[in-house]
């Protein structure tokens, strides 16, 4: 009678992929034994059946027994399921598996885990829209700032232009003061009076000219400092497009794993 | 005792400077445009009208070899000489110098046409001789008798 279960061992085996151990029993003894590539049972075909063993219990019980072990005894945690088998109201021995835990948890597990993945990738969507959003609002204000440099650059042009008027008044402004110092100087002493006035427009021309190299120096200055600003915006400018082009990377790797756990969650519902 | 403080116009030829005493110049003007004229000394540069009389342009630069200031703002010195005007053209007119330290030099030093110069504070400037400095050539050249030029300049 029990010779008929025999085919049941390589089937159950193959059920559990290979991974789980499968053994037939009488009363008494193992008589079919097939290992599993995760669980190696220290049973061999003939071994009497421990009186500790859930296969034990099947017997002598009538029913189905389960055990669960951890991990130290074959170094992964495992369950065992024996059945009874009964014919004709009489119990002829049993078959019983043993089969890693994870094999247990793993389908409850997949749908959880696939869940989170899901509902964490709607996140990293959302997260990437919004870091989309401000890479395109960084870019346009860059934008703005570039321009508004171009336009202080403009102005500090037209300023040049006032400083070289300046410094050319300056310069005929001293002229004028000499040849008025000269005039006076020729008109003796009638001349003294008109003397001290060409005397306070030479000093006008030096402070003119003087001024006139202040504001240039300082024209200078926010000219090299719009060539700074330039360059960062240069860089900063090359820095958003890197940005720009990581976020797209990113965003088709977002679609693909979507796409992934789509079908993972499928799957771990069919299971 | 005669006061001796004078005034002076400060310029420079090239990368030195001058003075000359103010009385003998007569105005400063920027540079204009100068007509060149056949079998003048090569120091001349040519003449130039200035409201409606001749001036003759000297350039001591080529007499004296000298490179022009790259920098610099020219001017033309106009000395008056009888009738006659005549521009020194310089590097650049620096300023009204007033002074009474005046100190002689020996006159072989510096081509025989500085014999004194100005004491500052801060530096020695030499006194460019204008009686020297226009006597031989130009005057012959102006068809002037050299005494005649000198007393010229003196009737100031």
């Amino acid at each position: 009678m029990l010779k008929q279960y025999f085919q049941m061992v390589p089937m159950l085996h193959d059920v559990l992929f290979g991974k789980g151990a499968v053994a037939l029993y009488d009363c008494e003894k193992f008589i079919e034994m097939k290992q599993g590539s995760r669980i190696t049972m220290p049973i061999k075909v003939g071994d009497i059946i421990p009186e500790s063993s859930g296969a034990y219990d099947s017997i002598h019980q009538g029913k189905r027994i389960t055990q669960e072990f951890g991990a130290e005894v074959y170094g992964v945690a495992y369950y065992t399921i024996a059945y009874p088998i009964v014919t004709n109201g009489e119990i002829i021995g049993g078959i019983a598996i043993a089969i890693s835990s994870e094999m247990v948890y793993a389908s409850q597990k997949l749908q959880d885990m696939s869940h989170e993945l899901a509902s964490s990738m709607e996140q990293i969507s959302a997260a990437i829209e919004t870091i989309a959003i401000s890479a395109q609002q960084l870019a346009t204000n860059g934008q703005n700032v570039s321009e508004s440099s171009m336009n202080v650059n403009i102005k500090a042009e037209e300023m040049d232009e006032v400083v070289r008027y300046i410094d050319s008044v300056a310069c005929d402004t001293k002229l004028l003061g000499l040849n008025a110092s000269i005039e006076a100087a020729r008109a003796g002493e009638f001349g003294k009076g008109f003397g001290v006035v060409a005397s306070e427009i030479r000093s006008m021309a030096v402070a003119s000219a003087g001024s006139g190299r202040d504001i240039r120096k300082l024209i200078g200055g926010i000219r090299k400092l719009i060539g700074h600003m330039a360059d960062e915006l240069d860089k900063f400018g090359g820095n958003t497009q890197e940005v720009a082009a990581s976020i797209q990377e990113i965003g088709a790797s977002v679609e693909s794993l979507t796409q992934t756990a789509e079908q993972l969650a499928e799957m771990a519902e069919k299971l | 005792m005669e006061d001796l403080t004078k005034q002076y116009i400060q310029f420079k030829l090239g990368e030195q400077d001058y003075v000359i005493e103010m009385l003998y110049v007569r105005e400063i003007i920027k540079p204009v445009e100068i007509t060149k004229l056949l079998g003048s000394p090569n120091f001349v540069q040519g003449v130039t009208k200035l409201r409606d009389k001749v001036l003759t342009i000297i350039s001591l630069h080529k007499k004296f070899k000298i490179m022009n200031l790259v920098k610099g703002e020219p001017r033309i010195i106009i000395f008056e000489f009888g009738n006659e005007k005549i521009g020194l053209i310089v590097d650049e007119v620096v300023e009204i110098i007033e002074t009474n330290h005046i100190e002689k030099i020996p006159s072989f030093i510096h081509h025989g046409i500085i014999h004194k110069l100005i004491k500052l504070q801060d530096n020695i400037i030499p006194i460019l001789d204008v009686e020297i400095l226009f006597s031989n050539e130009v005057a012959t050249w102006l068809n002037l008798e050299e005494n005649e030029a000198v007393s010229n300049l003196k009737l100031r």
